[in-house]
């Protein structure tokens, strides 16, 4: 997947507004709430079949821990 | 000997929580938000002094309406929320519906994944020629377990009952079962005092989560997204056992109740298995996640609205706390 895809998607399942770049936080953003958590936690499965688990959720902070997590071998 | 479900009847308490409510309650919480994300618009709660017991009751006396109960010889209460250790909660049931004191009548200890071992137990005391009729009742209230200010669990949770009667048959319309259970989970969804492990602690000290909700070791607890992932994991496992274990695939099945958990999780799992939308019920609107009570509501809805006609068959999966898990297929 490009990451400007992955960009993209994860922004529309988390129902951020704003453009999401690899340094974003995701922390910082209201909609990333317990339920904002489980639309991630769906999107990942979807799109990679990886489980998120609450032990790596909290290691999660900008979009880019998010991709290390995913593994960069899954992005163009 | 073979069983099927004869009838259902399901009873909600009076006293109700609105989206509108929550949202007054705790600031950052928004009554649409919650609406479409959970699924939940309201949720029945019991009043002070109302307990599982008495929704058993009141399910019961429903289901026994113009039926000889007389002719129950078991019964079956799964509840978490039994009025007392001990004596059983279903001997204070017997004696408050009038059965026959000649009958069988145990509790279990089961959340989400209640009523599929409950029916395996009815059919079960059947094929063994213990029982003919057995009435089997699934009454929650979580509200009792959850701290006031716990915005989470109090959005999610609703309370209610439902009894059901199984008969023995001539045909088998309760069909093979699957089953799950991996304790490694016990703790994602729990209240961890009050039992024998850990005494009930006047002085908890309350605690908050990253969603800002509090609770105390005295209150419910739920790590959602372990419980999400645990039902990424474990339901289309059982899913395709249960139908392995029938001789059938998904497009024999004409119709899938799930546990109603949470509309947006059911949602996943339901792409993720593969099962075309207008075969699914998704649909907690007014009740919440009610756990062992949800699918049996579930099914009563769908056989009164004749979503599901006679001889239908229907994917029946319930999942959650323990973990618990398991599934079967029913002929309606």
């Amino acid at each position: 997947m490009k990451k400007t895809t992955f960009l993209k998607e994860l922004a529309d399942a988390l129902e951020i507004d704003d453009d999401l770049a690899e340094e974003s936080d995701l922390r910082n953003f209201p909609e990333y709430d317990s339920l904002g958590v489980m639309c991630l936690i769906a999107y990942i499965d979807e799109k990679f079949g990886i489980n998120l688990s609450s032990h790596e959720l909290a290691r999660i902070t900008t979009v880019k821990s998010l991709i290390k997590f995913i593994g960069d071998e899954n992005f163009d | 000997m073979s069983a099927k479900i004869k009838k259902i009847e399901s009873y909600l308490p009076e006293k109700m929580v609105t989206n509108k409510q929550l949202e007054s309650y705790f600031q950052d919480w928004s009554a649409k938000k919650i609406e479409v994300k959970t699924g939940i618009r309201e949720r029945h709660i019991v009043s002070e002094g109302e307990t599982a017991l008495d929704l058993a009751y009141q399910s019961s006396e429903k289901v026994l309406d113009a039926y000889n109960r007389d002719s129950i010889d078991f019964l079956i209460l799964c509840t978490q929320s039994p009025d007392y250790y001990l004596p059983s909660s279903s001997c204070i049931l017997q004696d408050k519906l009038g059965l026959r004191t000649n009958i069988g009548a145990f509790d279990i200890n089961l959340g989400c994944s209640g009523f599929i071992y409950g029916l395996a137990l009815a059919k079960g005391l059947i094929n063994i020629g213990v029982a003919n009729n057995v009435l089997l009742i699934m009454a929650e209230t979580y509200s009792r377990y959850i701290h006031p200010k716990d915005k989470a669990n109090r959005t999610i949770f609703g309370d209610g009952a439902a009894a059901t009667i199984i008969e023995k048959s001539e045909i088998d319309d309760i069909l093979e079962f699957s089953f799950g259970t991996d304790g490694k989970g016990y703790d994602k969804l729990i209240v961890p005092n009050g039992g024998a492990r850990n005494k009930y602690d006047p002085d908890a000290k309350e605690k908050q989560d990253t969603s800002g909700s509090l609770r105390t070791d005295n209150n419910l607890y739920m790590d959602g997204p372990e419980i999400f992932n645990f039902t990424i994991r474990a339901v289309p496992k059982v899913v395709n056992d249960v139908l392995k274990k029938n001789n059938m695939h998904l497009k024999d099945i004409d119709y899938v109740i799930f546990h109603q958990a949470n509309k947006f999780m059911n949602e996943h799992l339901r792409k993720k298995i593969g099962i075309a939308e207008e075969k699914f019920y998704n649909n907690m609107l007014h009740t919440g996640n009610t756990v062992s009570v949800t699918i049996p509501i579930a099914l009563k809805h769908c056989i009164d609205r004749k979503i599901i006609e006679p001889n239908d068959k229907v994917l029946l999966v319930g999942f959650g706390v323990g973990y618990s898990w398991g599934g079967t297929i029913i002929n309606v």
